[in-house]
This record gives structure tokens, C-alpha cells and sequence, in this order.
């Protein structure tokens, strides 16, 4: 086993899961706030989708960067206003909002494209690892990865030290809490839903980066992965984190295999199925732990 | 004096169907702006998918795997479960009725015999896949929503690659299966057009969902838990219900599948779900979990996508325009019904600070808003 | 001047066509104790949430020291002095106390960040001045009961200043909290705070009060000084009608023995060995066929966990419940609950009723498997069948609308119904009397007594001893999960009892 193969593999692993954990972070604010974001695949499709227009169309990466944050949270702004103000069920507004996203992503890219395929950016591949000018690379990652990291800092010290993330937990722990202190819950989830569209819409941008396009339905339940990552990781940023580092592997994994040759080449295809598997049995697992645990400490102890 | 607000506050069905037609409207809009604001575009949309027989046969058609589905995931919500597995479930019974028709037809077993073991095989491929999740939330309490979802994506690829790569036909160009001999498909009701005999068999099976769900001690059960598995629980009512509604929900998954295979294309192929269990779901939600509100909710449905391929032909119209228009019909009717079946609730929230009082001197009208939440998990 | 005036408020909530307070004025005067009384559904929540601005009305006017203060609005009440102690809690549970306290008030650290270091500092202030012993450090969710008054009267006191209203203040306290709670409150009251408080318990009024307001069906009917009212005169004004004493079972006297010798067979109701608390030892319990023994005690010593043991919510790794002989856990809950065990649960609209689904499948639902299904496609016998027992129980209700649409006392009257409508072989009743007016309390009290008769063996979960001597044939008190007293006290009256009991669940005095 080679150094450069342990490496290389490494490198693979931190891309897959840099996105789901950006994405997973915003989306605890929204569980924070109780009112817990469906919408984020749809956020990152949109996302990588922005990011290649803007990015092609601009020439530049910063560009593309933002677009694809803008893109992700339009998207949560549909869902949480629907929510806030028609009084809206958030997680079917969420699954609205995925099917949204598929079809006006689709249908953006005939019309401005010409083509529902797949939408090659330069601009964006400049943010991948080992890009020629300028060459940035660091621990196997381009550019685009440190700002999805700062982004993925940022919410996290805001989450557990900030007045507006204290408020936000509030908000979601009954709102009755929250409104006789004066603080308006609906707000507060309000801006939970645009961090989370914004987090996953970068997290879609940088996944189109290291592909340097928009490939069509790149999102692939990325979304969905990043809610159990959620609360595999127990609604806390450090925790979060490693999950995601868990199911990042899987992929990576995944991909290995399908590199070698021989039969198992052959059936590649079978194996993407895997990550999705294993991150159901890990979720399965992990929470049946917690249960015992839960009971354990419950005989004992009693609910006040 | 007394106070009296005469505020007219339609039932949930007016509401309904009030977001149903203003989504029409939208789509007109749409259809308008995007077709340069000629009348062609108009009729494209909305009149070509009735202008012939052969057009609204297809309509029929093409609504009755997505009303099985629909009536499906209805029962799964009603008991509390997001069944968001819908296009495994479709795929794991297209897979199993294919294979089912491919052995039987071998053995010269008689048509009709072959397909009901072929739709009876599709139903327990679906029904397996679905209570997996459930059986798996009992055992951990690890929420369905997510489970069915990653499951499902696992099981679309694995039937992607054996459709398309290990049971491939041989020598065809096509990622495909070999095709079902024309004796063993679904009966054709009016040729040339596509209407099979599952549009009345998909009629059937809504209201039978909708007689267990409604007219059923097994469907009482089911509303009870999936209003509040606590009281079930203490009433008797166990987690096993669950179970109960995702495998029926499963089974109506892979009996749509079945009709995937059966039905006019008569092939299994590669990608040939195509987003049946979301649109199903999403019938079901805009239905509000009411298997024979579905059947109008599934046509709706069928003719928005009917609609916009029709004005990608006919004008410039972009054949994705069905799905944004469905997902605006679901954000309509979700913002009007405020969630009529569809399970969320802060109930234990709320339900425990209730516990102590007087709820009806405390309620106010943000309460209202809150969607109902799963219990235990999420 | 009076400290508060309130006039003509009234309040209409759409949801549920309640016109909750109608055009009612409240003086609060400096210095005094003032409460609020009215049965369920009176109106007196909606008014303290009114005054302390967590609900906007629709019309009427508040004015603090003269001035009118914006309806509707939290922080113009809490600048106005305003501090509420609400019903049901308003701190957030996964927060810490010192984080409760300080929310939307909170003290910074370059502007974005909480300062968590002074925002304990403050919290701590507030606790010795008040002389609470709750740590502030601690999250709300690990508080006891009491703890948890506390923090929210000292969140109260924090934010608000000499005004104080708290509703339903003693409903979770033991009497002693209570008693201590009062105390507390008087000795704000003569430091010169304004103090009202809701109840529905008539005795701590007249015992605690300066003044008095009673509400009925959202008007005031009645305001004057405490003293002049006595008990019946305050239970008249709360409720147009008064019902029959007279109970048609049979006295609780030698009630035991009568009926083990009519059902020798039957073993009755055991707990064995079953652990309720922390550290405590297991104990058992029994209750013979006939009996009605009451378990009382004081919020976190055990009640409810036996609750959740008793009734089968919770699988217990030790110890075993068994129903005459039979161990509980071994026969399958559906039968369980529709032939052996009645349960009526202390969280009622959580677990004891399914709010969204008609009053009829909520009364039928223990009954749900003796219909066939005819009697499913075809409603009919059903509906029949829930009419006929809503009105032998005195449900006011429609039995095809849904269950949310009950008041409280009908709430509590649609469990009484459901299970005690046919004999079963044991019950757990978890408080229930809650919400109940006069006359359907004694109404409930002799339906269990007959039910008892019928040779079951009937545990009643109470956290009041004036509930568990109203009830019981024996009362046993549970102090951190131990039994510390079990005696009888059939056709027994009076304090000397109640206290004896009460000094028990104290832990101060030994099994009798």
C-alpha cells in the first residue's frame, strides 16, 4: 500500500466530504430552529448549477463562488417564505422546492445552454486541486476548498458563541420560550433556511469545481446524506464534522473500487450504490445506540 | 357586545382546490411568457393533451402508475411516515414483475396466471424494501424519512445496473431487459393508444386505499398512530402498525413498477422509473393523503406533464416545465391545506405544555402553523 | 392609583370561536395578593397572558402607574414592570438558566458573541437575592419540578420589576412547595410588589388573598376582598349549577375484605421489586381486588416513573407488574388494554387522547376490535355507541367533531368514560381528577369507587393528598422512591390524617 495511493485516497475522502459537511452545518441551524431544511439537496443542485453559469459566463471563480451561494439560498428563500408567510408545511415546501430545483435547473440550462447536458466551466476548475497557473494546492484540495472551510468555520463558532445562534436555539425549543423574550421565531428560522440554502449552494459550487462543470443531477442525495450526518454527529458542529468525514470516505471508497480493474470494474456501477447503503446502516446503527444508552441512563433516572 | 369575527374560513378541500386552480393559472402564465405570448402556446399546453382520443388515452395511462403510487405513500403518511422511497419501491417491483414474466413466460404458464404472480412478486419486492425502514425505526428509531430515501437510492442504482448491465439483452442497443412477449402484457383497451387495462385496475386500488384507510379497524388504527403514537401506544396500538402501512405503501410502490413493465412500453429499462415515486408522493401530498382525492391529483399531474411536452413540440416550451409546475401546484396547496395529511406536528411540544391547563384559553394562532413533527426521532 | 389597571379587555381566538375574555377590568393594587378564580375555560389564563403582553386584545387597555402600556407586546409589559410566571413553562429546556435569563437581553462580547461568563455572573445575583438554590450553570432540562418555578419566577423577577403575575402557580408544587411559594410571594407583596395570581383552587384563595376576581365564562362576576368570601359562596359564582352529593356505590368501609371474598380468585394488582428513583431500593406494592389505593408524593420523588412502570409506557428491567398473577408485560397491550388494564395517563393530551380524530374513535378506541367490518364501512352502530356513553359520562360534545374541540373538564371526562365504561381488572389512574369542576369531581370519585366494586384493583397516581383522601381506601406516600407510609384511610376525615401523610411524603416519619 503506497504512500501516494494512502494519500490520494485521503485527498478523495476530504473532497467528498467537504460539501456534505458545509451543507450539513447549515442545515443545523434550521434543525436548531426546529423547522429542519428538506431542501438542501435541491440547494446544492442549484448551487453547482449557478456557480457553472456564473462561473462560464464571468470567467471568474469568486464569481462563480458566490453565484453558487446566491442560487442555494433563493431556493431555501422560496421554501422559508412559504413557510413563514402562507403558512406553508416546511418539509413539503422542502420536497416542492427539490423537485424545483430539478426541473428550473434543467430548464434554465436549455434555455441559456442550449443543452441539459453537461456544462464544462473552466473558470470553476480553477478552484480544483493542482489547476495549472498558479498550481494551489493543499492537503490535495484547491483553492475553492479553503473558502468552503472558512465558510464551514464561520458557521460553527456562530452556532455555539453567538447571540443570534443562542437565539436560534431558543426559537426552536418552543417557541413560547423565545416570544415572551421578544425574540420573533419565525425570523430566526427565516434566516436558519437562507444559511442553510447559502451553505449548501456554496457546498454545490465547490462540488462543481472539482469537476470543473455542472453535471446533471450532481447532487446525487449528497442532501440527504448531510441531514443524517446531522444527527449522527448530535447536532454538534464537531461532531457533524467527522460523520461527514465517515461518509466522505464511503464515496471515495467507492470510487476506488470502481478504478480497479478486472471483474470488479466491470460492475462499477453496483458500487456507487454503496455509499448510500452503508450511510443508512451507520445512521440505523448509531441511533440504535443511542437508544440503548438512553435507556440505560433512563432506568435509573427519571424525567423531570 | 360580543366580538365576533365573521372571518369566511373555507373547509380544506375548497382550499385545495382553490391552490390547484390558481397553480393552473400559473402554468398559463407561464405558458404564455414562455411560448412569446401566442395562443398556440395556450392551446399546447392546455388543450392538445384532450384534442384526441389517442391524446387523453395517454393522459389516462401515463396517471395510473402515478395514482398507485399516490395511494401508496397516502397510507404511509397516514400513519405518520414519510415514505420517501417511492422510486426504489417502483424500481424493486419493476424488477421483480420483469423477471417473474420473464420465468413464468418460459414455462408456458398461462397469461393472465403470470401476470397476477407477476404484480403479486412486484408487490413484495416493494413491500420488503419499504419495511426495511420501518422495521429499522422500530429497532433504533432511526427516522424513515431518511432511511426510505437512502435505501431507495441504493436500490434504483442496483436495478439501473442489472436492467441495464447484468440481465441486459444481449445483442440490443438498448440498456434494457428483453422485452415482454406480447401475450403476457397488460391488455390494451383501445388501440393504438397506450390505454391498458391500468387505468381502471389504479381506480380500483385508490378507493380500495381509500375504504382500508377510512372504512377499516387496521386503517383506524393507522390515523390514531400516525396523529400521536404516544396515545396509540398506551391504547394498545403498536409500533407494528407502521410496519403494517409502509409495506402496504411499499406494495402499491412496485405494483406501479409492475405496470412499468407490463404496460405499453413492455420492457424493464434502464431509468424507466422517472421520477414515478416523487410524483406519486407528491400527488399524495397535493391530495392531502386522500387516496380518491388522488386519482383527480394524479390526472392534474399526468396533464401538466402532458401539457409541456406537448408545448415543447407544438411551441418553444421547455418539457421540464412539468415538473416546476407540479412542484408550484405542491407549494400551493401545502401553503393553503396547511398540511392536511401530510404528519408533522410540534405535538409532544405541544401536546406537553397543554398537558398543564387550559389549551383552549392558551391557543392562539401561531399554534395553528406548527407542522406535525415524527415522534422520537427527528 | 392603582399599580395596574386593566380595563375591558377582551379577547376572541378565531381557531377555536372561544371568545375567551370578555370586556373584564382587573385593579391590582400595591402590596396585595390578588386572585384570579374561575373554573376551566373561564377566561383567567387568557387574562394574565393578555397582561403580560404574550397575547394582543382585541380591545380594552392596560395602564401601569397611570400610564398606558402597548397591548400586545412583551417588552413593553417587562419595561412596564410586568413579570410572568406562566402555566406552562417558558424556558427553553436545552438551554441553561443563565441562558434562559438572559435571552433578548443578553450581554455581549464584541457585539456578535455572548459574554457566558457574566451572563452566569447575573443569573447568580438574581438566585441570592431571591434565595433560590438553583444552580445557573445548569441546563433546564435537568431541573426538578420546583427547581424549574423557580428559575421561571426568578426569569420573572429578572426581566420584569415589581408587578407579578403567575398562573396556576402551585399546580406542579407539593403543598409544602406551595405553602413555601405563598410565603415567598407575601414577602414580596410587603416589600411593596403588586402580586395577581390564577387559580382554580378555592381554598388558596381564601387562606392566601388580599382580593379576589372570579371569572365565569369570560365575564367577571364577582371582585371583593378575600375575607368576605367562604367556599361556597366562591364555588357558586364559578358555576351556574351545583350537582347531587350523594354517591351511589358503597361507602369505603371493609370494602376489602367484602370483595376478596366475592373474587377469591383474583390476586389483584402486584409491582414487584420495581426501582422508581435513583438509588432508592425496589419495593412492592400491592392492591387487592376492591381496593382503591392512592400513591402520593411530592413532583420527583418517584410518581412519575411509577406512572410509566404501572401502566407499561416503560419496560423495566427489574421487577415485574403483574395482573392477577399474570405477568403484564407477557400479554399482548392490545388485549391487555381492552379486556384487563384501564389506564388513564397524567399527560392528557399527549398520551391520553388523540386530539385530532373525532370525540367517537377516541371514546371507542379501547373498543375498536369488538366492531366487525360492517360496522366499520357502515358507521352507524358506532356512532350509536359513542353517543350513548358521552351521555351517560356528561361529555359536552359532538361525537363526529374532533376531540381538540372538548374543554378540559370534558377532556378529563372522555377518559373517565373510556375506560372505566366496562369492568377491567385493574386501573391505573394517573391524577384523575384534573380539570374536573365540582360536580364531575364527585361524579369521577364515584364511578371509581364503583368500579372498584365491580372486584377491581384500582392505584390511583395523585399528587395532592386531598385527591388521594377523597378517593382512597388507603394512601401510601412516596419519598425518593421509597414507601414511607401506607395506611388507611377509609371513612377517615380531617387534617390530622392529611398532615400525617403530607409528613410522610416529607420522608420524616416511618411505614405505619
Amino acid at each position: 500500500m503506497s504512500a501516494s495511493l494512502i494519500a490520494s485516497f485521503a485527498a478523495s475522502a476530504l473532497g467528498a466530504a467537504a460539501p456534505i459537511a458545509l451543507a450539513a452545518l447549515g442545515g443545523l441551524y434550521t434543525a436548531a430552529a426546529g423547522s429542519l431544511s428538506v431542501a438542501i439537496e435541491g440547494s446544492i443542485l442549484v448551487g453547482a448549477f449557478a456557480a457553472a453559469s456564473i462561473g462560464s459566463a464571468s470567467g471568474s471563480l469568486e464569481l462563480g463562488l458566490l453565484g453558487g451561494a446566491l442560487g442555494g439560498a433563493l431556493l431555501a428563500a422560496t421554501v422559508a417564505g412559504a413557510a413563514n408567510k402562507l403558512r406553508a408545511d416546511v418539509f413539503v415546501a422542502g420536497l416542492a422546492a427539490n423537485m424545483l430545483a430539478g426541473g428550473a435547473v434543467s430548464a434554465l440550462s436549455q434555455s441559456f445552454f442550449g443543452t441539459k447536458g453537461v456544462l464544462p466551466s473552466d473558470a470553476l476548475g480553477r478552484g480544483a486541486a493542482h489547476s495549472g497557473s498558479g498550481g494551489f494546492s493543499f492537503l490535495g484540495q484547491g483553492s475553492a476548498f479553503l473558502v468552503l472551510a472558512a465558510a464551514a468555520a464561520i458557521l460553527a463558532i456562530m452556532y455555539a458563541t453567538s447571540v443570534f445562534g443562542l437565539r436560534l436555539k431558543a426559537s426552536g425549543q418552543g417557541s413560547e420560550a423565545a416570544r415572551a423574550a421578544g425574540i420573533e421565531p419565525d425570523r430566526y428560522r427565516f434566516v436558519a433556511h437562507l444559511v442553510a440554502g447559502a451553505a449548501a449552494g456554496l457546498a454545490g459550487a465547490y462540488m462543481a469545481c472539482t469537476v470543473a462543470a455542472f453535471v446533471p443531477g450532481m447532487s446525487a442525495g449528497r442532501g440527504w446524506i448531510a441531514l443524517a450526518a446531522i444527527y449522527l454527529g448530535g447536532r454538534k458542529p464537531a461532531g457533524i464534522t467527522l460523520s461527514c468525514l465517515l461518509f466522505g470516505s464511503l464515496f471515495a471508497l467507492s470510487n476506488l473500487l470502481q478504478g480497479l480493474r478486472g471483474q470488479v470494474a466491470e460492475n462499477a456501477e453496483l458500487l456507487q450504490a454503496m455509499p448510500y447503503l452503508a450511510s443508512a446502516l451507520a445512521f440505523i446503527l448509531w441511533k440504535r445506540r443511542g437508544r440503548k444508552a438512553a435507556r440505560r441512563k433512563g432506568a435509573m433516572g427519571e424525567s423531570s | 357586545m360580543k366580538v365576533s369575527r365573521a372571518i369566511f374560513a373555507p373547509g380544506p378541500a375548497a382550499r385545495r382546490a382553490m391552490a390547484l386552480l390558481a397553480a393552473l393559472a400559473l402554468a398559463g402564465l407561464y405558458a404564455l411568457a414562455a411560448g412569446g405570448f401566442r395562443s398556440s402556446a395556450l392551446y399546447a399546453f392546455f388543450v392538445s393533451p384532450f384534442a384526441s382520443p389517442y391524446a387523453f388515452f395517454s393522459l389516462l395511462e401515463r396517471a395510473a402508475p402515478m395514482l398507485v403510487c399516490a395511494a401508496g405513500a397516502s397510507i404511509a403518511l397516514r400513519s405518520g411516515a414519510m415514505n420517501l422511497g417511492g422510486e426504489g419501491q417502483v424500481a424493486f417491483g419493476a424488477l421483480a414483475s420483469a423477471l417473474a414474466i420473464e420465468f413464468l413466460s418460459g414455462l408456458g404458464t398461462s397469461p393472465l396466471l403470470a401476470q397476477i404472480l407477476a404484480f403479486i412478486a412486484a408487490m413484495a419486492a416493494g413491500a420488503f424494501l419499504a419495511w426495511i425502514s420501518a422495521a429499522a425505526e422500530k429497532w433504533s428509531g432511526a427516522d424513515i424519512m431518511l432511511t426510505s430515501f437512502l435505501l431507495s437510492q441504493a436500490a434504483v442504482i442496483a436495478v439501473d445496473w442489472a436492467v441495464g448491465t447484468a440481465l441486459r439483452e444481449e445483442g440490443s442497443n438498448l440498456l434494457a431487459m428483453a422485452p415482454v412477449p406480447a401475450a403476457y402484457r397488460m391488455l390494451r383497451l383501445a388501440p393504438p393508444s397506450p390505454l391498458s387495462a391500468a387505468a381502471p385496475i389504479a381506480l380500483f386500488i385508490a378507493i380500495a386505499s381509500y375504504l382500508f384507510l377510512s372504512r377499516t379497524e387496521k386503517g383506524l388504527e393507522i390515523e390514531l398512530y400516525g396523529r400521536n403514537s404516544r396515545f396509540a401506544r398506551a391504547i394498545g396500538i403498536g409500533s407494528g402498525i407502521r410496519k403494517l402501512a409502509m409495506a402496504a405503501s411499499g406494495a402499491l410502490g412496485g405494483f406501479a413498477g409492475a405496470f412499468l413493465v407490463l404496460g405499453p412500453a413492455g420492457r424493464a429499462m434502464k431509468g424507466m422509473t422517472g421520477g414515478l415515486g416523487w410524483d406519486g408522493l407528491s400527488a399524495a401530498l397535493v391530495a392531502g393523503s386522500d387516496p380518491l382525492i388522488a386519482a383527480p391529483a394524479a390526472l392534474f399531474f399526468s396533464w401538466l406533464d402532458a401539457g409541456a411536452r406537448q408545448g415543447s413540440l407544438l411551441a418553444d416550451l421547455s418539457p421540464d416545465a412539468g415538473a416546476i409546475m407540479k412542484s408550484a401546484a405542491l407549494f400551493l396547496v401545502t401553503a393553503a391545506a396547511i398540511g392536511g395529511g401530510s404528519r408533522r406536528g410540534a405535538a409532544r411540544g405541544a401536546a406537553r405544555e397543554a398537558a398543564r391547563g387550559e389549551v383552549r384559553e392558551a391557543e392562539s394562532g401561531a399554534r395553528a402553523a406548527a407542522p406535525r413533527r415524527e415522534e422520537g426521532t427527528l | 392609583m392603582p399599580t395596574l389597571s386593566a380595563r375591558s379587555l377582551t379577547k376572541y381566538y378565531a381557531e377555536t370561536r372561544t371568545l375567551a375574555n370578555d370586556s373584564v377590568s382587573l385593579d391590582l393594587e400595591k402590596g396585595e395578593l390578588h386572585a384570579i378564580v374561575g373554573e376551566n375555560g373561564a377566561g383567567k389564563s387568557t387574562l394574565a397572558r393578555v397582561i403580560a403582553g404574550l397575547e394582543r386584545p382585541d380591545s380594552g387597555s392596560i395602564q401601569v402607574r397611570g400610564r398606558k402600556i402597548r397591548p400586545g407586546s412583551v417588552r413593553a409589559a417587562e419595561a412596564a414592570g410586568i413579570g410572568f410566571v406562566p402555566q406552562m413553562s417558558l424556558l427553553a429546556p436545552d438551554l441553561s438558566v443563565a441562558e434562559n435569563l438572559a435571552l433578548g437581553r443578553e450581554t455581549r462580547s464584541a457585539g456578535f458573541f455572548i459574554s457566558s461568563k457574566r451572563i452566569y455572573v447575573e443569573a447568580a445575583l438574581v438566585m441570592e437575592r431571591y434565595g433560590f438554590g438553583v444552580d445557573p450553570g445548569s441546563r433546564v432540562s435537568s431541573l426538578s419540578v420546583a427547581q424549574r418555578r423557580q428559575a421561571e419566577i426568578a426569569r420573572a423577577l429578572a426581566r420584569g420589576g415589581d408587578i407579578l403575575i403567575l398562573d396556576e402557580p402551585t399546580s406542579v408544587l407539593s403543598e409544602t412547595e406551595a405553602d413555601r411559594l405563598f410565603d415567598f410571594l407575601r414577602g414580596l407583596a410587603d416589600a411593596g410588589a403588586a402580586i395577581a395570581f390564577v387559580t382554580h383552587r378555592v381554598s388558596e384563595l381564601i387562606e392566601r388573598a388580599d382580593r379576589m376576581t372570579v371569572l365565569r365564562e369570560g365575564r367577571v362576576v364577582a371582585s371583593m376582598p378575600a375575607p368576605e368570601a367562604d367556599e361556597s359562596l366562591v364555588a357558586a359564582l364559578m358555576s351556574r349549577s351545583r350537582t347531587a352529593l350523594n354517591s351511589s356505590c358503597a361507602a369505603p368501609s371493609s370494602v376489602g375484605d367484602r370483595v376478596e371474598r366475592q373474587y377469591p380468585e383474583r390476586k389483584g394488582l402486584e409491582l414487584k421489586d420495581i426501582r422508581v428513583h435513583p438509588g432508592a431500593e425496589p419495593f412492592s406494592l400491592r392492591v387487592v381486588p376492591g381496593e382503591i389505593l392512592a400513591v402520593t408524593a411530592f413532583a420527583g420523588n418517584g410518581l412519575e416513573r411509577l406512572e410509566a412502570i404501572a401502566s407499561g409506557m416503560t419496560e423495566s428491567e427489574e421487577g415485574a407488574v403483574l395482573i392477577n398473577g399474570k405477568d403484564m408485560g407477557k400479554i399482548p397491550r392490545s388485549r391487555l388494554r381492552a379486556d384487563e388494564l384501564a389506564y388513564i395517563p397524567s399527560d392528557r393530551e399527549g398520551t391520553g387522547l388523540c386530539l385530532g380524530s373525532k370525540l367517537r374513535d377516541n371514546l371507542l378506541a379501547l373498543r375498536r376490535g369488538d366492531y366487525g367490518k360492517l360496522d366499520y364501512l357502515f358507521s352507524a352502530r358506532r356512532d350509536v355507541d359513542a353517543d350513548a356513553l358521552a351521555k351517560d359520562f356528561g361529555i359536552k360534545g359532538g361525537i363526529k367533531e374532533s376531540a381538540s374541540a372538548l374543554s378540559g373538564g370534558n377532556r378529563q371526562k372522555l377518559l373517565l368514560a373510556r375506560e372505566l365504561e366496562r369492568p377491567k381488572k385493574a386501573l391505573i389512574l394517573a391524577e384523575p381528577l384534573q380539570g374536573l369542576d365540582l360536580g364531575s369531581r364527585r361524579d369521577a370519585i364515584d364511578r371509581i369507587r364503583c368500579a372498584a366494586d365491580t372486584g377491581a384493583a384500582v392505584l390511583v397516581l395523585a399528587s395532592s393528598v386531598e385527591d388521594a383522601m377523597d378517593l382512597a381506601d388507603r394512601v401510601v406516600a412516596i419519598y425518593r422512591g421509597r414507601a414511607t407510609c401506607d395506611m388507611s384511610v377509609a371513612g377517615k376525615q380531617g387534617s390530622a390524617v392529611a398532615a400525617s401523610i403530607l409528613a410522610s411524603m416529607t420522608g420524616s416519619s416511618g411505614m405505619e
